[in-house]
């Protein structure tokens, strides 16, 4: 009985940090610049959008992003959303956006993961939704599901919107 | 005048000479400082994909990350308070194992002290009790 107590409380704590509370929430979003994808530009995200949109670091080698692909487009036909490729190569990022669709309204480079510190990103996939002042007002750590969506994310963009 | 430009020579020469030995030395007693320091701020430093693990015991993508950002800081001749004020801004205080000593985290810090000031004084009465019905 103990042990299944413990058990359940360490799952409990499992959950808790996966969603750690992020302290980049209603701050405005890092200034650093972030190379395009298949294009020879750097661009400040604040000079992108002046609307609702939202950020999601994924990858080809990571299978939680392959899940999350349904959930990312069904976001992608709400606001537009900026894919940061975090740690990968250009020949598998086209073979991941041909595979599971391409939903991004434009996508940068994160090579390094260096991108990802400044964001707060400990474990993709991560997507980020940032208002129009240029706030982040809501982080999700993990695979997007449709349920998060219907439960949390379209009440948001109706309400900032 | 000849053996004064050779003089002349000679000097620049155990110049160049002394430069070249001291030089790395002073190279690799900075880097030794940086890798100390790289160290014990690891130490401090939670890996948040590893349960209760330091980044330093993590060979984890997001610990090396993590080891990377410290070192170009470093490099930087930036200091520890600054490098744990910019892992805190990103991460929140979760990231690092000894909180800070502030207003919001000053029950962890007092509540020990407390403990064992409550246990000498219950373990005194009870002694001095003891002892009076002895």
């Amino acid at each position: 009985m103990i042990i299944f107590a413990i058990n359940l409380d360490v799952k409990k704590e499992d959950k808790k940090i996966d969603q750690l509370k992020s302290p980049l929430i209603n701050k405005n979003i890092p200034k650093n610049p972030i190379r395009l994808f298949q294009k020879n530009e750097i661009v400040e995200l604040k000079n992108v959008y002046n609307e609702l949109y939202a950020i999601n670091f994924f990858a080809s080698w990571c299978l939680p992003c392959k899940i999350e692909a349904p959930a990312i487009k069904l976001l992608s036909e709400k606001i537009p959303v900026f894919g940061v490729a975090f740690k990968d190569e250009e020949k598998n990022i086209l073979d991941f956006l041909k595979t599971f669709g391409n939903p991004y309204d434009n996508i940068g480079i994160d090579r390094n993961g260096l991108l990802g510190i400044e964001w707060g990103v400990y474990g993709i996939p991560e997507t980020f939704i940032i208002n129009k002042k240029g706030q982040i007002i809501y982080k999700y750590t993990g695979p997007l599901e449709i349920d998060e969506l219907e439960k949390n994310i379209y009440d948001l963009i109706k309400n900032e919107r | 005048m000849k053996d004064k430009k050779i003089f002349k020579l000679l000097i620049l020469f155990c110049l160049i000479f002394s430069t070249s030995l001291i030089y790395p030395k002073i190279s690799k007693d900075n880097e030794q400082t940086i890798e100390k320091r790289l160290n014990e701020i690891s130490n401090n430093v939670r890996c948040l994909v590893c349960r209760n693990q330091s980044i330093y015991d993590s060979n984890s993508d997001f610990a090396n990350d993590i080891k990377k950002i410290i070192m170009i800081h470093l490099n930087d001749n930036k200091s520890d308070e600054f490098i744990y004020k910019f892992l805190k801004s990103k991460y929140g205080e979760y990231i690092l194992f000894k909180p800070p000593f502030q207003i919001n985290t000053l029950i962890l810090w007092i509540l020990p002290f407390i403990l064992i000031i409550c246990g000498l004084i219950f373990f005194t009465f009870k002694f001095l009790k003891f002892r009076k019905n002895d």
